[in-house]
Order: structure tokens, then C-alpha cells, then sequence
């Protein structure tokens, strides 16, 4: 039959032609699609738009260093506060005595045989505070906010200097950290307080300037119950 | 009457699947080949309609015919004679031809059946 002597060869033809065509298809849309058949005013256009994205994605990395920069300045921001803080921290440590400190100062004894009474401490730690005294101690007890100093009975029913209740033993030292030279004149000047204690109570403190002074910290810490700020 | 046809759909399926990535400067002579190729099977389906196919000389006719039309654009490109235009114009006055010749192929065969088949209802 015709059928059978013409389709084989035709099977071949149209298999070869499919392959042709769909390969010349694939190669006609590259072409078709690639910038050198495109028109010279679609190529402007495209090039316009290629450069607006181009200074849009160029403003956009600039915002985006900016972004960074202000970041980088908040974080070494942060870090400022935080190193502040500890500063605050150490320093506020210091004012309350809970950590030991020393530093340039004088030292002032009393000897046992003095009639020293407590108001004469006072006054002489006084004294110390408005000469610019930055931490003082008596006795390694440092003095704070809410040190006491008194006098008691003791089991003799003798007066003894108590300092937070605990009585001072003779000899008396009292530490003070500041400029040496303004404590020491603080306290010897003509009519200040050694003076006096001198010609009216007959005690007579010694005032040595120290290039190192330590300082204990507080035995005590303060708890706060009812401040608030 | 399929079996061809199908011969086409797996050739194309298979042409998609494995695309052979042909430089865009031979675009134009795989174009020039494909209407070659074109050419010569409607020259084989008009064979068949007429009685007179040839399987030997549809399928040299076909590639030859594609070969040798995508050479010659090429020579003629690299000569400076635009033989790819004659090409497309040699093939393509064919092409048109043989599918006038096809069409009233068709239609006289056509005619041919619906006149069997008036006599044979006549003979009835």
C-alpha cells in the first residue's frame, strides 16, 4: 500500500523538521531579545531607567551608610553612658565608704592622757570636712553619713568616746584623705581649732601631712528602707 | 496518517527539552534551513497526494535542500552577494506553489470521493 511506503520517510522528514523549528524558535527569541535588535529608542528608554535606578540604588546605599554611621555612634554612645555609670558607681562607692580608699592626706594623733571629750571630735572631723577632707576615719572607723559619735559610761562609770556605739581607745588617730597642705592649715591656722583645743582643753593632736593615707572601708552597709528619690 | 505527525511533536518536544544554544549570528541561516526544510515537505505531501512520493528523494531533497540553503546564505554573506535573499525567494515562490498545488489537490480528491460515492448510492 501507498500508506506504508510513504509514512516512514515522512517520519523522518517531519521529526528532522520539529527539531529545526524548535530550535530555530528558541534561537529567534534570543534574538529577538538581545539589546542589539532592540530599537534605538527602546535602548534610550531602557538606559534612562537603567541610570535612575542606578542614582536611586546610589541614594539609597548613602542613606544606608548614613543609617550606619548614626548606629555605630549610638552604640559607642551606649558605651560612653555605660563607662559613665561605672565612673558614677565607683564614685558614689567612694562616698559611701563601702570600698576602702587611699590617697595623699594628713594624720592626726591624740594621745591617751588628753581630756579629749566627743564634741572636740566633732568638731575637729568638722573641721576636716570643711577643709576639704575626702574621706576621713577615726580609729579605721570611717566616718559617714550616719556615724555617730558620743560618749557613754563605761563598766568603771568612766566617760568613754563611743563611735557607732563602739567605744574609741586611746591612742586617737583620725585619717583624712585630701590636699595635705590645705587640711593641715585648715586645722593649725592662729584661732582654729587645734588652737583652741590647745590653750582651752589642753589636748594637744598632732597633725602629720601623708603622701598615702588608707582608709578602711565602712563596717556597715547602709540599707535604705524608706528614702525614696 | 498519524505516524508522521507524531514524528513531528516528538521532534519538537525533543528540540525544547534539549535546547542546543546556537549563536545569534547563525540565527539567519537556521531561518534560511528551516524554510528549505519547509519547502521540501510540502513538495513530499504534495508527492503523496499526486501518486507520485518518493521516500529516497523527499529525504535527500530535504537535507541537501536545508544544508545547502543555510551554505549558501553563508558564502553569499561572506562574499557580499545577498544569496540569502535569493534563497528565501527561490524557497518561498516554491513554498506558496506547492501549497497551491496541495490545496487543489485536496479539493479535487475531495470532489472525486463525494462523486464515488453519489454514483455508488446511484448503483444502490
Amino acid at each position: 500500500m501507498i500508506k506504508e511506503k510513504w509514512q516512514t520517510p515522512l517520519f523522518i522528514a517531519l521529526f528532522m523538521f520539529g527539531l529545526l523549528i524548535s530550535t530555530q524558535y528558541s534561537t529567534q527569541q534570543a534574538l529577538v531579545n538581545s539589546l542589539s535588535n532592540q530599537d534605538q529608542e527602546d535602548l534610550v528608554t531602557l538606559v534612562k531607567s537603567l541610570n535612575e535606578k542606578r542614582t536611586k540604588l546610589e541614594l539609597e546605599v548613602d542613606t544606608l551608610i548614613k543609617n550606619k554611621q548614626s548606629l555605630d555612634e549610638k552604640a559607642t554612645l551606649g558605651s560612653d553612658l555605660v563607662a559613665n555609670l561605672q565612673a558614677e558607681l565607683r564614685q558614689l562607692k567612694i562616698i559611701n565608704g563601702t570600698v576602702p580608699v587611699h590617697g595623699p592626706g594628713v594624720v592626726i594623733t591624740i594621745t591617751g592622757d588628753s581630756n579629749l571629750m566627743y564634741l572636740d571630735l566633732i568638731d575637729l572631723v568638722n573641721e576636716l570636712w570643711v577643709s576639704g577632707a575626702e574621706a576621713v576615719a577615726i580609729n579605721d572607723h570611717r566616718i559617714e553619713n550616719n556615724t555617730t559619735i558620743y560618749h557613754a559610761e563605761d563598766a568603771n562609770h568612766r566617760l568613754v568616746i563611743t563611735i557607732n556605739g563602739k567605744p574609741l581607745l586611746s591612742p586617737v588617730v583620725i585619717k583624712a584623705i585630701g590636699n595635705p597642705d590645705t587640711l593641715e592649715k585648715g586645722l593649725t591656722f592662729t584661732g582654729g581649732i587645734i588652737d583652741s583645743l590647745n590653750t582651752l582643753y589642753q589636748v594637744f593632736p598632732v597633725v602629720k601631712k601623708q603622701e598615702d593615707v588608707v582608709i578602711p572601708a565602712a563596717s556597715s552597709k547602709i540599707v535604705f528602707k524608706h528614702i525614696k528619690s | 496518517m498519524w505516524f508522521p505527525i507524531v514524528g513531528l511533536i516528538i521532534g519538537i518536544l525533543l528540540g525544547s527539552i534539549f535546547t542546543v544554544p546556537v549563536p545569534i549570528v547563525y540565527a539567519k541561516y537556521l531561518s534560511i534551513a528551516v524554510l528549505a526544510a519547509l519547502d521540501s515537505l510540502m513538495g513530499g505531501v504534495r508527492g503523496i497526494l499526486e501518486d507520485s512520493f518518493d521516500g529516497t528523494i523527499l529525504l535527500s531533497g530535504f537535507f541537501t535542500n536545508t544544508l545547502l540553503a543555510a551554505l549558501l546564505a553563508y558564502l553569499g554573506d561572506h562574499l557580499g552577494v545577498d544569496l540569502y535573499l535569493a534563497a528565501v525567494l527561490a524557497f518561498g515562490i516554491r513554498l506558496f506553489s506547492n501549497l497551491g498545488f496541495i490545496r487543489r489537490d485536496v479539493i479535487n480528491r475531495f470532489r472525486a470521493k463525494r462523486r464515488l460515492k453519489k454514483e455508488g448510492k446511484k448503483f444502490d
